[in-house]
């Protein structure tokens, strides 16, 4: 009998490209030449953070918008998370950021914080166990 | 860039015709709508607390320095992010940016944050 759990296996590849693109945004963002390509990958980073969660559950959102679904599933059933559509929204903010530039240095700054609490989250929750 | 003359309407009458048109499908114009209804809300914060609101992001800001959450938003909520949010929907009322569900979600929030600030639109 195999001990091997696909779902699992995948949700600890999802945790680690999470951590792993959320360190490379961070040091996208320190050479400060391309913020915006920071926050596309911070916000992939969140991505990846759903899917560890969601894969960990035995779930597979592959389309961003199952992705969502999955995430306010999550929200309504932990009162702990009550901020998580929040910062999952200042995420999808970084990402239109990406596209239209709609955002000042401050609002930038403040999306960024909430986008890496959201990322702080998603892992907070896998490594206990989803 | 916010202006002294930006708002028409009150940010509930805003906040009225945009539920309007989500529910005729217009989801641009809907975006719009939220956007000016927050516009129009943070204006109307910054005259009352004598806040010079050229730039609303400082005024969200200065807001949260502030605010006595006591008698207003509660903690969990949060004026910078929200005025955030709402810039995403101004964006897609221009530019039809966002997937539905993605409008979805940033609508709730938004418009959850301007019934808090507001009350409910009739």
């Amino acid at each position: 009998m195999s001990l091997s759990n696909p779902g699992r296996e995948r949700a600890a590849r999802h945790a680690a490209q999470a951590q792993e693109y959320r360190r490379l945004a961070d040091l996208l963002l320190a050479r400060e030449t391309a913020p915006e390509a920071a926050g596309e990958l911070l916000y992939a980073a969140a991505k990846q953070g759903i899917n560890a969660v969601a894969n960990q559950q035995g779930i597979n959102p592959a389309a961003t918008a199952a992705k969502r679904r999955f995430l306010a599933a999550i929200a309504e059933s932990a009162p702990t998370a009550a901020a998580l559509m929040d910062n999952w929204q200042s995420a999808a903010d970084l990402h239109i950021h990406a596209d239209r530039l709609h955002l000042p240095a401050a609002d930038f700054t403040k999306a960024w914080e909430k986008a890496q609490a959201f990322i702080d989250q998603m892992l907070a929750i896998y490594a206990g166990g989803g | 860039m916010a202006t002294e003359t930006a708002a028409e309407y009150t940010p509930l009458e805003y906040l009225s015709r945009a539920d309007k048109e989500l529910a005729f499908g217009n989801h641009q114009k809907a975006a719009g709508y939220l956007w000016k209804a927050t516009e129009a809300t943070f204006i109307g914060l910054a005259r009352a607390r004598e806040l010079d609101c050229g730039d609303l992001s400082a005024v969200a800001v200065a807001l949260e320095k502030t605010e006595d959450r006591k008698g207003g938003i509660p903690a969990k909520q949060d004026y910078h992010s929200n005025l955030i949010h709402a810039k995403t929907l101004r964006e897609h009322a221009e530019w039809e940016l966002l997937e539905r569900y993605e409008l979805d979600d940033n609508y709730e929030l938004t418009r959850a944050f301007l019934v808090q600030c507001n009350g409910e639109s009739e």
